[in-house]
C-alpha cells in the first residue's frame, strides 16, 4: 500500500506527531502485544533502506527504478516508498594545461531516484544486493544506506515566506505570551 | 515358561545386535570468491539489430534539437547575407561559434578519444591465473586441492576449529590458501550453500567415533583488489575461471550444488 505523502512537512508532523521510528512498521500493530514472538521474524531484520540509484542518462535511470521495483516484487521484499530527487546539475571545464584558457566545457545533469525498502531479512538482503550489482547498467551507481531524518527532511521543499516571516518574529522579540 | 523365557531371550538379543551408530559429519567452510564483471555485457545479434531499429523509430518520432535548429538559423544567415552581400548586420557575428563548427569540434573530439580495449592481453594468452581476462563474466577462484588419492579443483575450504564461526573459518582460510594480498568483501555472515560429501571407506579408521564425512558451507566474497600470492599457497595451484570453465573442471555433483547460489549468465 501507498504511504500518503502530506504536501508540508509541517502538516506531516501535525498528522503523524507521534512518530519515533521514520518507516512505518507493520510487524507489530496495536493489536498485538509486544512480547509475543510468533508472529516476528526468526531472522534479524534490517532497519528500513535507501536505495539511491544515480546517473546521467534519464531513460536508463528510470528503467533502472522499474527493475529493481520488478526484484523487490519477485523476491517478496516490501518496497515502502520510492522518490526522484530534483537533478544536480554539473558544469565541468576542462583548462588546457597550465593555463586558465579554457579547452572545453561540459553541462551534466546527475538524476537521481530513491526507493525506500523496509523489513529486509539479512539473508535475503545479501542475495539482492548482488542481483542488483549484477544487474547494473552502465553510467548508473547504486548506494544503500539507512534512512535518515535529513534525509526525509530533504524532499521537501523549504517555505521561504515561512521562514522569513519566522526570523523577523524573532528579531521583533518573540511571539507575545497571553495570559 | 518357555514362551516367557523365549521373549526375554528375543529381547536381550535385539538390544546387543543394533549398535546405535552416531553419524558424525566434520564442518567445513569454503569461500565462494567471484570477481565481478568489469564491463557491460556485448550485445548479440538480436539485440543489436532491435536496438538499431529501435533508434531509428525514435530519431524519426522526435522533435528538432536546439542544435538543429540553430544550424538552420545559421545556414539561412548565410543565405541572406549571400543575397544582401552590402548589410553586415551584425558585428560579432564572426565570433559566434556556428553550428556547424561546434558540431565540427565534438565530432573531432570523440574520433580523438580511445576506448580500452575489450579483449586484453591476459584473454589472449589465456592466462589463467591473471583476475584481468574475461571483463564481461564473473570470475570464480578455484584451487587444486589433493583429497586422500584425487586431485581436484575446488574452492578453497578447509576445517572448523573449536570456537570458531563459520564466517571466521572461511576468512582464516581464505588468507591461508591464498595469501593476504588479497583484498575481498565477504557479503553478509549467512552462508549462501552447502555441500555434503562423505569419506571414502578405504581412509576410514575402523573406530565409530571419527567422522563419516564434510558438510561444506560457502560463503560468498566479492574481489576488490589484488591476486593470489602463488609462492604462499598450501595448494599447489589456483585459477579464476568463467562459467563454462567451471562445468567441464569440477566434478558433476560439486557443481550441481555450487551452480544453485551462482548467478548465471546466457
Amino acid at each position: 500500500r501507498q504511504s500518503s505523502v502530506p504536501f508540508c512537512s509541517h502538516a506531516r508532523k501535525l498528522l503523524y506527531p507521534l512518530a519515533p521510528h521514520l518507516g512505518q512498521h507493520r510487524c507489530s500493530s496495536i493489536y498485538e502485544p509486544d512480547y509475543l514472538e510468533v508472529g516476528k521474524s526468526k531472522i534479524p531484520l534490517h532497519n528500513p533502506l535507501n536505495l539511491q540509484i544515480r546517473g546521467y542518462d534519464f531513460p536508463v535511470l528510470e528503467n533502472f527504478q522499474r527493475y529493481v521495483h520488478k526484484i523487490a516484487k519477485n523476491m517478496d521484499i516490501e518496497i515502502e516508498d520510492g522518490w526522484a530527487v530534483p537533478p544536480q546539475y554539473l558544469q565541468v571545464q576542462r583548462f588546457k594545461p597550465q593555463s586558465t584558457v579554457i579547452d572545453s566545457e561540459y553541462k551534466m545533469a546527475v538524476y537521481e531516484r530513491n526507493i525506500q525498502v523496509v523489513e529486509l531479512p539479512s539473508t535475503v538482503g545479501e542475495i539482492f544486493f548482488e542481483v542488483l550489482q549484477t544487474a547494473l547498467p552502465e553510467g548508473v551507481t547504486l548506494t544503500v544506506h539507512e534512512h535518515t531524518e535529513e534525509q526525509e527532511e530533504n524532499r521537501y521543499i523549504p517555505d521561504n515566506e515561512l521562514i522569513e516571516l519566522k526570523t523577523k518574529l524573532e528579531e521583533l522579540g518573540g511571539p507575545s505570551k497571553k495570559k | 515358561m518357555n514362551l516367557i523365557n523365549n521373549k526375554i531371550r528375543s529381547c536381550c538379543f535385539s538390544t546387543s545386535v543394533n549398535i546405535i551408530r552416531k553419524h558424525k559429519w566434520d564442518l567445513m567452510s569454503a569461500v565462494c570468491l567471484e570477481r565481478k564483471p568489469v564491463i557491460t555485457k556485448s550485445l548479440n545479434d538480436i539485440e543489436v539489430n532491435f536496438s538499431k531499429m529501435l533508434s531509428r523509430i525514435e530519431f524519426e518520432k522526435s522533435y528538432k534539437s536546439e542544435h538543429e535548429m540553430r544550424k538552420e538559423a545559421d545556414v539561412l544567415r548565410a543565405e541572406l547575407l549571400k543575397h544582401k552581400s552590402a548589410e553586415v548586420d551584425d558585428i560579432d557575428q564572426g565570433t559566434i561559434q556556428t553550428a556547424q563548427d561546434f558540431e565540427d569540434a565534438t565530432t573531432d573530439e570523440y574520433n580523438k578519444f580511445t576506448f580500452m580495449p575489450r579483449v586484453t592481453e591476459a584473454d589472449k594468452i589465456k592466462n589463467f591465473n591473471s583476475v584481468d581476462r574475461m571483463l564481461e563474466n564473473h570470475l570464480l577462484l578455484v584451487v587444486h586441492q589433493k583429497l586422500w588419492d584425487q586431485k581436484i579443483w575446488i574452492m578453497p575450504q578447509g576445517l572448523r576449529m573449536d570456537g570458531e564461526t563459520l564466517l571466521q573459518t572461511a576468512e582464516r582460510i581464505l588468507k591461508d590458501t591464498c595469501g593476504s594480498n588479497l583484498r575481498v568483501k565477504f557479503s553478509g555472515n549467512a552462508p549462501c550453500g552447502i555441500y555434503k560429501f562423505r569419506y571414502p571407506k578405504k581412509y576410514m579408521d575402523k573406530n565409530t567415533d571419527s567422522s563419516i564425512g564434510a558438510k561444506v558451507f560457502f560463503f560468498k566474497a566479492q574481489h576488490i583488489a589484488g591476486n593470489v600470492e602463488a609462492e604462499k599457497l598450501t595448494a599447489k595451484s589456483f585459477k579464476w575461471l568463467g562459467r563454462k570453465e567451471l562445468e567441464k573442471d569440477l566434478t558433476s555433483e560439486y557443481y550441481k550444488s555450487i551452480s544453485q547460489f551462482l548467478i548465471d549468465e546466457d
